[in-house]
């Protein structure tokens, strides 16, 4: 066995070192997908014929084209767009990647969050509205009350799982030429062929990444739904309130 | 704004070269569906087997490789693999490219496959099972028969999703040098010195656009195939009202 114990020493701090890069296109490319999915999802329902129309070819794209070849795409279309905007200097060349990156990963993300918002806000039965409306509260007051904590229950549990799949495609970024732990560890590797310790650092840290993510959702999940667990123990206990069974078996 | 800035009129010439490459890109995503499956299935199995310990583990590789990115698997396997292979004296530069890349993929989707087959089995009522051994059929009757058909159709939306996932995920195989319709499009880039990068991976967009296309058409088709026993039943239920 020749693991190379030295050069673990020396690249796991440095390959470390740029964990920050990778969280920052994670979260702003996240911030970004949940933002735009807010408005596709709400575009979605005015049912405007053309914007709809554009939608759906969009929501195609993101489906159908792999996110590498999205991001490639992205990278050289998005300078030209910038340029024929704000020709002076090719102001488009200037913008360095990561920032395409973000837009590319976010808009992607972005297409799916809208379906899950969506099917997330269809899944509240309309009385709810209508009981609300009937005690006299407000649209916002209803939207905040009743429909969205509701809604929320059924939509994390996705959003988690297309969170932790963005942390890993942020790793893709490294092909486009962005900076982060991917593309220093592959730089390192090359350098001395240390091939496999690299590669091994590199799955520790997604790992730990998606664990504590998972974790980390897995109790906002828990707190986002405590209302059907308080108001099962508060209640009086006329009927079971069912309760998420992981393996029911 | 020069002429050059961008030509859209290469386009269709260009998705017809790399359309070249597409039976590579074929013959990846069929063996790694298959050897995914037989792997998926192995692991299914064990997560369905009472003991804590294998389910621990079946879960445990599940969790693994939904943690790591594809890409880094790829590395990790083609080029770590044969490091610590070496290390034990086995020589491993005589293996082909594309069957690396087969095993990685294969890997990476048999997480989703085995949770898909074992959340499919279980949606299948268990009276179903128990029924079947009731009227005399053995196990094995029971299950090809009577349990199978109707995980299947339970599993399949998400299957053709998985599909359409792994069909994409191949494009990560020209990080190994292989020429599939990504690694032909980035031949094609190298040619022209990078000149026409935007129109050749639009034209590669297209493909992969158009391909995804007709697999979802296939998924449907396969859709209303399986799901024609439930909804005859519906149909029933409703006439017989």
């Amino acid at each position: 066995m020749s693991f190379n114990l030295d050069y673990v020493q020396r690249a796991f701090p440095q390959i470390l070192s740029y964990l920050p890069v990778t969280l920052a296109i994670t979260f702003s490319a996240e911030i970004l997908a949940l933002l735009s999915g807010l408005g596709i999802a709400m575009l979605k329902r005015r049912k405007i014929p053309v914007v709809r129309q554009i939608i759906a070819v969009f929501a195609s794209y993101c489906r159908a084209v792999p996110t590498l070849v999205q991001l490639f795409v992205a990278i050289f279309l998005f300078p030209k767009i910038v340029t024929l905007i704000y020709p002076a200097d090719e102001f488009g060349t200037l913008i360095p990647g990561i920032v395409y990156a973000v837009i590319t990963l976010g808009m992607n993300h972005g297409s799916f969050i809208s379906e899950i918002f969506g099917a997330a806000f269809d899944s509240i039965d309309n009385g709810q509205t209508e009981a609300a409306y009937s005690v006299g509260m407000t649209k916002f007051q209803t939207l905040k009350r009743i429909v969205l904590p509701q809604a929320a229950v059924v939509a994390l549990p996705n959003l988690t799982s297309l969170f932790l799949s963005l942390v890993q495609e942020t790793s893709l970024a490294a092909i486009v030429g962005v900076r982060e732990i991917t593309s220093v560890g592959i730089n390192l590797a090359d350098l001395g062929y240390d091939f496999l310790e690299t590669y091994i650092i590199l799955t520790l840290i997604y790992e730990v990444c998606s664990f504590v993510f998972g974790r980390i959702f897995r109790t906002l999940e828990r707190r986002v739904g405590a209302f059907k667990y308080r108001a099962a123990a508060s209640g009086k206990r006329l009927y079971r309130i069912p309760v998420k069974e992981e393996n029911a078996q | 704004m020069s002429t050059d800035f961008f030509k859209p009129e290469i386009i269709p010439e260009l998705v017809w070269k790399i359309i070249q490459a597409f039976p590579l890109t074929l013959i990846l995503t069929v063996c790694s569906l298959i050897l995914g499956s037989l792997i998926a299935l192995g692991i299914a199995v064990l997560a369905l087997r009472s003991p804590k310990v294998t389910r621990g583990m079946a879960n445990g590789y599940i969790h693994f490789i939904r943690g790591i990115p594809t890409l880094i698997l790829i590395y990790l396997l083609y080029l770590g693999f044969p490091q610590f292979m070496k290390g034990l004296g086995v020589d491993m530069s005589g293996v082909d490219k594309r069957v690396y890349l087969v095993v990685i993929f294969a890997l990476a989707i048999s997480a989703n496959f085995a949770e898909l087959m074992r959340s499919s089995y279980l949606s299948v009522d268990k009276g179903q099972g128990e029924a079947a051994l009731a009227i005399g059929m053995t196990a094995r009757q029971g299950f090809k028969r009577i349990v199978l058909p109707q995980a299947l159709a339970v599993a399949l939306p998400s299957l053709g999703n998985y599909v359409i996932m792994l069909f994409k995920l191949t494009s990560l195989g020209f990080v190994v040098g292989v020429v599939d319709l990504m690694g032909k499009t980035r031949i094609l880039i190298n040619i022209t010195y990078g000149s026409r990068r935007l129109e050749t991976y639009l034209a590669l967009a297209i493909i992969y656009w158009a391909l995804c296309f007709v697999l979802e058409r296939i998924n449907k088709l396969l859709i209303t195939r399986y799901t024609r026993g439930r909804r005859e039943l519906a149909d029933g239920k409703a006439a017989a009202k």
